[in-house]
């Protein structure tokens, strides 16, 4: 018997208001439903992600590929497909405590890949950049150039952006400094100046964090209007409200 | 163990030598027993050895020309013929200090090892001496004169396993032993293997296991350890307590607290939401507060009809409520532009949730109606596929449920070919990625369009040299002002005032629980009466 795709419909969106609204209740304390309910989202959520590794990863470029080959219409070049097969195997031998020495070397494979990509990029995509626009800040061509046009304005924002930016980099870096001068028998003391700066590094880090924090809380806000805006489209649609 | 016969040898004697051996004891006496002296015991065959000895021994006699009185004096040699049908013996010099008692060897065979007879040593066996009686009165089996049998040569294998063929037993321990030698094992004693070394033992051991030892069951612990074992599951017991019910207990208060302030929330969004309103101040795009979202609108004003343009939709089931309006308002732009979008997205939930964007947001447009766009589906691999794709991005294998994603776009072959790459992000980790392994690979950079909570990770992108970010909007705000600089209002507008009000109460909120934090820990503490501690 199939059902009427608008009743599929309704039913799909009485059951995630339900959903919705049990999850949401969590703001009044921790109970079965929601317990139950959040397993349903790990569950789904496992068995989705296993689905799309099925359906988008290993049949096509593995599974179709090898078909192709037997039927005699090579979609993949012979070489590159042993070669797929071969590592899936390996890595199919991490399954068993006895044979997973066999799938070392792949996983040595990936994670080696992994470091050395996300190093290199991270050098050179994020560190050496970041560090010539810190250094461009102090670029005296644009104080000059401000200066010489009568800009007062833009000469003390460039003035402004330099001293923040010296001061934000040096306290924050004196932050995490902890050497202490040895005293004899009296406990270290960090120096008097460095504890200074790094006071003003602590404030520069509670803001960083606040801004990091504040942005969390705004991503919390923006999904619950949407879920809010939902539940109340849900009730007009399953009880004609307007 | 010993495999000597049980059997007395004499019983193993044919019948015609007992009968002759039985004739001989009646004819003589015992020739074994010492000689009787004459006198004292005079044998009836001494006593007239003429009148009854045989014809042919009288023959013998004759011929060798033997006297009867030594023979008289040496009974034992009266009858040499028969005396070949006794047991040969072997006499010892006299003076010779008796062997000590040997280890019985029981591979010698019974030819050497017969009763009253020792042990020959092993010289013996390989040059066999014949000793013959001092006083020989009769003819021996064989002559001395003739040519000596020589001696029989030994396998190597049986040298080994001949008695003294194997060392002594060395005392010496393994440091004592020179050039790093060992010590023999154990030698076996008995049996067939009788000399051999590191045998394994004959008997398991299993057969010499007795009654297993009886332990007690009380445990023997001081006063001390049992304090510390009282204390230990004191630990335990508080451990698998239930925190939250111990935190309603104790902190109702703060639970009713908590309570009011999240229905404050709660009313704070829902009624602008139920009322619709737009009373909240739209922020302005002309303020120059935000030159990151003016210029990405920018580059998208300026795209030519057809523009192709990859969308990398890397956004996660959590933050897709809140991408929803800033998404919807970006790619809304786009396709007025006719562009050509391509969809693509390194998490296994993107292509899916681009799909249902563009389903439930866009479909009215004709581009999503008539399916004029690509989505080439997940990449997996993480960075190492991303680094490919980037690289080229034609010869990474997609998954995609169009039968060659690449038909439409043949004009592409490599990434710089896109006129825009925009990068819909959940986080700030998968917008890192793709700037970092692009790198400079884009002449035209990246658009981003992020959540807020990526937005302050990701600001630092946009002032690098070159920019690699060209462009960013975040958050509901970002669709507000986005939808705004468009002069539309869509889901971004209708967000606003609820984002507003509910931004304004949970600042109200952080402020007032703040207060009150404060003056919960001014609050002079009531004095505890003694013995009242929850450690006591």
């Amino acid at each position: 018997m199939l059902l009427d795709p608008q009743l599929l419909t309704l039913i799909g969106l009485a059951v995630a208001a339900i959903l919705t609204l049990i999850t949401l209740s969590y703001a009044v304390g921790d109970h079965p439903i929601f317990r139950i309910v959040l397993y349903l989202f790990v569950g789904v959520a496992s068995g989705y992600a296993a689905a799309i590794a099925v359906q988008d990863v290993i049949l096509p470029q593995l599974i179709y590929p090898i078909m192709d080959e037997i039927a005699g219409t090579p979609s993949l070049d012979l070489v590159e497909l042993g070669v797929r097969g071969a590592l899936s195997l390996l890595l199919l031998t991490k399954l068993s405590p006895r044979t997973a020495r066999l799938g070392n070397p792949v996983t040595a494979l990936l994670a080696g890949v992994g470091a050395a990509l996300a190093i290199a990029g991270a050098v050179q995509g994020t560190i050496l950049p970041q560090i010539g626009a810190a250094a461009g800040t102090f670029n005296t061509q644009n104080f000059q150039l401000s200066l010489q046009g009568g800009h007062y304005g833009e000469t003390i924002q460039v003035i402004l952006d330099g001293v923040i930016l010296l001061l934000a980099t040096t306290s924050t870096l004196a932050y995490f400094h902890f050497g202490a001068a040895s005293r004899g028998k009296q406990e270290p003391l960090r120096n008097i100046f460095v504890d200074a700066i790094a006071w003003l590094g602590a404030i520069f880090i509670a803001v960083a964090l606040a801004a990091l924090f504040s942005g969390v809380l705004l991503t919390a806000l923006g999904a619950l209007i949407e879920r809010l805006s939902f539940l109340i489209k849900a009730a007009g649609t399953l009880f004609g409200a307007p | 163990m010993s495999y000597h016969s049980a059997k007395d040898p004499e019983e193993e004697l044919p019948d015609w030598l007992k009968a002759l051996r039985k004739r001989q004891n009646q004819e003589s006496p015992e020739p074994a027993e010492p000689a009787p002296e004459p006198a004292a015991a005079p044998d009836a065959a001494s006593e007239a050895p003429g009148e009854e000895e045989p014809g042919w021994l009288q023959e013998i006699r004759s011929r060798y020309g033997r006297e009867k009185g030594p023979i008289e004096e040496a009974p034992m040699s009266e009858e040499p013929a028969l005396g070949d049908t006794q047991p040969h013996r072997v006499s010892k010099p006299e003076g010779e200090e008796p062997q000590p008692e040997k280890e019985e060897v029981e591979w010698v065979p019974e030819e050497f090892d017969s009763e009253g007879e020792s042990t020959p040593e092993p010289e013996a066996l390989s040059t066999p001496v014949i000793e013959e009686p001092e006083d020989r009165g009769y003819t021996p089996a064989f002559t001395t004169n003739e040519e000596p049998i020589s001696p029989g040569e030994l396998p190597s294998w049986l040298q080994a396993l001949r008695p003294g063929a194997f060392p002594k037993e060395d005392t010496r321990s393994g440091e004592m032993l020179p050039g790093g030698e060992t010590l023999p094992g154990e030698i076996e004693t008995g049996g067939p293997l009788a000399g051999l070394s590191d045998v394994l033992p004959a008997e398991p051991d299993l057969g010499l296991s007795g009654k297993p030892p009886v332990f007690s069951a009380r445990l023997d612990v001081t006063q001390n350890q049992q304090l510390h074992a009282a204390a230990l599951k004191q630990l335990v017991d508080e451990e698998a307590k239930s925190i939250e019910d111990e935190s309603r207990r104790v902190a109702l208060p703060t639970r009713v607290l908590n309570m009011v302030m999240g229905a404050a929330l709660l009313a704070a969004v829902l009624f602008p939401l139920l009322t619709q309103s737009r009373t909240a101040v739209r922020p302005d795009a002309n303020s120059g507060l935000f030159p990151e979202v003016q210029s990405l609108h920018d580059l998208i004003d300026v795209l030519p009809a057809g523009a192709p343009v990859l969308v990398a939709f890397e956004v996660q089931p959590a933050t897709f409520g809140e991408i929803t309006p800033l998404a919807t308002a970006v790619l809304n732009h786009l396709l007025d532009r006719q562009s050509a979008l391509v969809f693509i997205s390194t998490l296994p939930t993107g292509p899916s949730l681009a799909e249902k964007l563009l389903q439930d947001q866009l479909g009215a447009l004709p581009a999503v109606a008539t399916g004029d766009y690509v989505n080439l589906g997940y990449l997996s691999g993480g960075i190492a596929a991303l680094r490919s794709f980037i690289g080229d991005p034609r010869g990474v294998t997609l998954s995609s449920s169009q039968a060659d994603p690449w038909q439409d776009l043949q004009a592409l072959d490599q990434l710089s070919d896109f006129a825009l790459i925009v990068v819909v992000s959940s986080g700030a980790e998968e917008l890192r990625a793709w700037i970092e392994q692009s790198g400079g690979d884009l002449p035209n950079g990246l658009l981003a369009v992020t959540s807020q909570q990526a937005n302050p990770l990701l600001r630092a992108y946009l002032q690098t040299d070159p920019r690699t970010l060209r462009g960013l909007v975040s958050g509901v705000q970002g669709a507000a002002l986005y939808e705004r600089m468009r002069a539309q209002n869509s889901l971004g507008s209708s967000y606003w005032d609820a984002y507003s009000y509910g931004l304004g109460a949970m600042v109200l909120l952080i402020l007032l629980g703040g207060l009150y934090g404060r003056l919960i820990t001014l609050r002079p503490e009531k004095v505890k009466p003694a013995g009242s501690s929850r450690a006591a």
